[in-house]
């Protein structure tokens, strides 16, 4: 009998039982967020969940619509990401397919120092430098507006999107890209109708991923959207995303209370759509690797 | 009041030694819902004890003392380039409601009004709310920033702003002055029964602790001379005048 009989199921168990906790992590918290959030599903408060006024501790009626959060959330992350697709995507082609070795080894860990930046950070400097600059370059009354916390949002999200798309991009066989060049078409040619067509889940994941990052963000659009609960799709106007609005109030909540309980089914609501996203992601990202 | 605790805090941890003081923010209702979980032994306050806070510690059999520090007046804050000198008690309910939308409406130039509040954890919202818009909502319009700091900044840096906060207007941080000024309040009616200023309130301290000696030096520490010299430097009036 060695000792190597008994390590390795030893190692075996022990890197089972963290795998299987950080499953059960996961499980807990959706079980916390569904049990927060029953008193609110089942009370007649409920029923405003669609209207579109979010008035937790009216001292007249209390209305717990979703609308104008859901709203501010969609349009913050949509707008970043319309900002941060288009620049990650030329960014991770240039990488993958143009940038000689000695370039990419010095942009690669340069583009994932942002990622690893804590966002308390990127918020602050967006209210210094990108607030007064979105005031004064559309003419508005306040730079705290939807855009101002896309803009910086794209900026987070730009490392995500262009390491995986380019990693996406350097997955595609060469001998496909080879046939592009070798029928006649130019580099361009081939990288727009050859690379980007076949590279096209892993840069779908890219974007999903992005998008669930920027939907769950909560420091910057604090800071930089002004957070005022109104019903709009104007990317000039302040908004409120949910994310602001958990942070802004679960500290003052009492517990136990349907705004209580109305926040939780906000977090409810966010969990599932980051977790849906994450999971198309992930089986795109997979497929992509099968390539 | 975040500063004004943090400060009380600090020059108490030089006096007392031995005595480690932690302070966070942000807002009153943080204080209390950490003051009922056990995470804080005290809470600072810029309004009361709610109703339903309070029977949450009637619930756990938990005596809470009150202690009133200072006295604050609430300031409504404009941007120093606004014209507006002075506006009447209604025309602020009016624009905190947001049936006042323009400046041009109350005599300044036609400019949107910008509404600047804080969140729904803070106690100087809740207060103006009650006390001062007899109970009515914020327009939806409000912008809701976490601090009093941000509050007033961004009152600073934006023309058609108005927004409210305690302790001295003028005062952004210890580091920098920013330009706003508050407005004058016109022909506000004051009945004898009422305190004579809507605006005026008071600041506390709550504690469900009344044993550990930490806990009460530091309540006498800011209830002393000492203490109360700090509450006056920022812009508030002692109670022990």
């Amino acid at each position: 009998m060695n000792g190597r009989e008994y390590s390795e199921p030893l190692a075996k168990l022990t890197f089972g039982i963290f795998a299987g906790l950080v499953g059960l992590m996961i499980t807990a918290m959706l079980v916390l967020f569904v049990k927060e959030s029953l008193p609110f599903l089942t009370d007649s408060a409920v029923f405003s969940l669609f209207d579109k006024h979010w008035t937790p501790i009216s001292t007249q009626f209390s209305y717990y619509g979703i609308l104008p959060l859901l709203a501010g959330s969609v349009l913050v992350t949509v707008t970043a990401l319309l900002i941060a697709i288009p620049l990650g995507l030329m960014a991770g082609v240039y990488l993958a397919e143009i940038a000689g070795t000695r370039e990419r080894e010095l942009l690669k860990p340069t583009i994932e120092l942002i990622a690893g930046l804590p966002t308390v950070l990127l918020g602050f400097a967006g209210f210094v430098l990108i607030v007064p600059l979105v005031k004064s370059l559309f003419g508005l009354s306040i730079g705290l507006t939807a855009l101002t916390g896309a803009v910086v949002l794209a900026f987070m999200v730009l490392p995500t999107i262009i390491t995986i798309s380019d990693e996406a991009l350097r997955a595609i066989p060469s001998s496909y890209k080879h046939a592009g060049l070798a029928l006649g078409g130019g580099r361009l040619q081939t990288i727009l109708k050859v690379s980007i067509p076949s590279a096209k889940r892993g840069i779908l994941a890219a974007i999903l991923l992005g998008f669930s990052r920027a939907i769950g963000e909560t420091v910057i659009v604090v800071l930089l959207t002004g957070n005022s609960a109104q019903l709009s799709l104007h990317p000039f106007l302040p908004v409120r995303t949910i994310t602001a609005t958990i942070f802004g109030e679960i500290g003052g909540t009492v517990v136990g209370t349907t705004h209580y309980s109305a926040l939780f089914t906000m977090g409810l609501i966010l969990f599932l759509l980051a977790l849906t996203c994450n999971t198309i992601a992930y089986r795109f990202l997979n497929r992509t690797v099968q390539l | 009041m975040l500063m004004l605790v943090t400060q009380l805090g600090i020059a108490y941890m030089d006096k007392a030694q031995n005595v480690s003081v932690s302070v966070t923010g942000t807002g009153s209702g943080v204080g209390f819902s950490a003051l009922t979980n056990g995470t804080a032994d005290v809470c600072a306050s810029s309004r009361d004890i709610t109703e339903s806070e309070n029977l949450l510690f009637k619930e756990q059999s938990v005596t809470v003392r009150k202690i009133v520090i200072a006295y604050d007046r609430l300031h409504i804050l404009v941007n120093s380039r606004n014209k507006v000198d002075s506006l009447t008690s209604q025309q602020v309910r009016d624009i905190f409601t947001g049936r006042i939308v323009n400046w041009k409406e109350v005599g300044g130039e036609d400019l949107p009004i910008v509404l600047v509040g804080r969140d729904l954890n803070s106690g100087t919202a809740s207060y103006l709310q009650s006390h001062f818009l007899r109970g009515e909502d914020y327009s939806p319009m409000t912008l809701q920033l976490p601090t009093s700091y941000l509050v007033k900044r961004v009152i600073g840096e934006n023309e058609g702003a108005i927004g409210y906060a305690g302790g001295n207007p003028k005062e952004l941080t210890p580091l920098k002055e920013v330009a706003i000024r508050a407005v004058q309040l016109s022909a506000v009616q004051s009945p004898p029964d009422l305190p004579p200023d809507p605006l005026s309130r008071l600041l506390y301290l709550f504690t469900t602790d009344t044993q550990s000696p930490a806990i009460s030096g530091l309540l006498s520490f800011i209830l002393s001379e000492e203490g109360q010299t700090i509450i006056r430097e920022n812009g508030f009036v002692g109670v022990n005048q």
